[in-house]
């Protein structure tokens, strides 16, 4: 994308203080692909869903992000990223079950609860 | 070729992922997804690739000696045939060749487009110098200091060039390397020494054995245990109900030869803490010292290759000793006593010659008293060398956490008490050696590795 940008807007495209901005966005889309591997399993991922889902994530969690720094409520990062590790945490722990029941060959039950390790 | 950063990496796994789901939902739209991704991977390398051309950089070194310590003035010269927005990272390494210890710099820059004349340095905005067309300089004053003695090279400086969004960067080496020699700092002494007057022996640490056998009568005192028989004021001794002994005035010889053990095997310690490096401190304290009094300084130095420098007064003379202290390495293979009576030491009966050893062969004795024949006075600065063995010892205080930190524990204690026989047979050899030399009458001042070197340059000082 910066190859098309005129050379002067690289100097205000990316400036230290937006770290922590690509950092949430980075977090988002893992746990957009993480959702993308569990809607895989359970056999209703749609890749349109996934793509604007990615970008939509992505770009939220950078905007919440911002809101908050501009209302300077504090830890606004923190509360993000709690949010978003939940999901993973979540999504990645269905995963593990999913893999889990079938390395074991155990069949899923109909409503798709997978038993407990 | 490039480098991903953490964030570069991340954003590799989603390539791999969204491929492999691309890859199990036969998705063109995921292919299509991962092919954007790693399409923006190329460009953010392209962009690092970009940045690292058309750069030189060059450094000017405003001098080819400095004492260790003291700053010495660098300018960096980033030079662009082609100005254009970079974001680099200079990483300036430094390498004391003498034990191969590296240090390193960082310096983080962004250079903006054509249009700006300013560079932003670790976050601080800077001038840049237009030179007309789309060339540009940037100039970095830089100050550098050198805690050690030795032959510093400056460079290789390693360029790294990131992409706008830090994803990767592009590594490039720029050879500039400048060699520098650091001088090991000398310690002051005290003023009244500089006048080379003499004093009488008053320090805590001070010199054991007969007085200056050449000086002038000062006075006389309490006979003490370690002192000279020949010493003893026989006369006054009967007229009293104790033994006295004379004591003299220390005659300043005018000309100082320093004789400095660089056998490998008799040096302990590690790096910057050993006897090497006081050794090292001393000598060039005392030659300092003799050139600021206006007198002559010699050195003999007992390394690979002997070194020996004949007495010569001026500042060329104190460069010249001070440039073979910075480079010397403890790698003589001759033991100092061999040296010695091989006759390659010069000497000088104009001239007060001072040996500094942590050796502990008792045949030093005989060639140290064969040299005090052919000198005015001769002192033996004995450093002892088992102290910088305990601070080499394992820390048996330190709690272990971990299973393998219990069993370095239990290592070390093994090792401790192996050791510390080692320890105090060392520090047993140091004594002999020491009693020796008093007993044969050599002026002798042990320090070890505790002592104030302040306290010992002032009882060496009284010979100088």
């Amino acid at each position: 994308m910066a190859v098309f940008l005129p050379q002067q807007h690289l100097n205000n495209m990316l400036k230290p203080e937006y770290t922590p901005y690509i950092g949430i966005a980075l977090v988002a889309g893992i746990d957009s692909i993480v959702g993308a591997i569990r809607a895989l399993a359970e056999g209703h991922f749609n890749d349109r869903v996934f793509v604007s889902g990615f970008f939509t994530n992505a770009i939220l969690a950078a905007g919440l992000l911002y809101l908050g720094n501009t209302l300077r409520i504090e830890h606004v990062a923190v509360a993000i990223m709690v949010a978003l590790v939940f999901r993973i945490f979540n999504n990645f722990g269905f995963v593990r079950r999913f893999v889990f029941a079938r390395l074991f060959e155990k069949k899923l039950s109909a409503d798709n609860s997978f038993p407990e390790p | 070729m490039g480098i991903l950063t953490s964030q570069g990496r991340i954003i590799g796994i989603w390539f791999l992922v969204t491929s492999l789901i691309g890859f199990v939902h036969a998705s063109a739209i995921m292919y299509i997804f991962s092919v954007v991704i790693i399409g923006g991977l190329l460009t953010a390398w392209v962009l690092a690739l970009w940045g690292a051309k058309d750069i030189t950089i060059s450094r000017e070194v405003h001098a080819s000696t400095v004492t260790s310590g003291d700053p010495l003035p660098t300018k960096l010269s980033i030079h662009e045939s082609k100005a254009r927005w970079r974001m680099l990272e200079l990483h300036d390494n430094h390498t004391n060749l003498i034990n191969n210890e590296a240090s390193h710099r960082q310096l983080t820059l962004l250079l903006e487009d054509t249009r700006s004349t300013t560079a932003t340095i670790g976050g601080k905005r800077q001038q840049m110098t237009q030179l007309g067309g789309k060339k540009r300089e940037l100039l970095i004053p830089d100050m550098l200091r050198f805690p050690y003695r030795g032959l510093y090279r400056l460079g290789p400086i390693e360029l790294q060039s990131y992409d706008p969004f830090g994803l990767i960067y592009v590594v490039r080496k720029i050879e500039i390397n400048k060699e520098v020699i650091v001088y090991p700092r000398a310690l002051s002494m005290p003023d009244a020494l500089l006048t080379g007057a003499g004093g009488r022996q008053e320090s805590a640490i001070r010199p054991s054995g007969r007085a200056g056998e050449s000086a002038e009568f000062h006075s006389i005192r309490p006979y003490t245990e370690g002192d000279d028989l020949r010493r003893v004021h026989w006369k006054a001794s009967a007229h009293s109900d104790k033994m006295v002994v004379k004591e003299y005035e220390y005659r300043n010889a005018g000309a100082v030869q320093v004789i400095l053990d660089l056998q490998g095997n008799v040096h302990a310690g590690s790096s910057y803490n050993s006897t090497l490096e006081k050794a090292i401190t001393l000598s060039s304290s005392i030659l300092t010292h003799v050139i600021a009094a206006g007198n002559q300084i010699g050195l003999f130095t007992t390394g690979e290759k002997i070194i020996q420098l004949p007495q010569e007064s001026g500042q060329r003379q104190l460069h010249r000793a001070l440039e073979t202290l910075a480079l010397a390495k403890a790698d003589g293979t001759a033991t100092l006593a061999q040296t010695l009576l091989s006759n390659e030491a010069p000497s000088s009966r104009r001239c007060t010659t001072i040996v500094i050893t942590p050796s502990l062969d008792v045949n030093l004795i005989g060639a140290l008293l064969n040299l005090r024949g052919k000198s005015a006075q001769l002192l033996l600065v004995l450093l002892d060398p088992s102290q910088y063995l305990i601070n080499e010892q394992p820390d048996p205080a330190a709690r272990p956490n971990t299973l393998k930190g219990i069993s370095n524990y239990f290592e070390g204690l093994d090792l401790l008490k192996t050791d510390s026989k080692k320890v105090e047979a060392q520090r047993n050899e140091h004594k002999r050696l020491l009693n020796a030399a008093i007993a044969a009458g050599i002026e002798v001042v042990s320090l070890d590795s505790e002592a104030p070197l302040n306290k010992a340059l002032q009882a060496i000082g009284r010979f100088t």
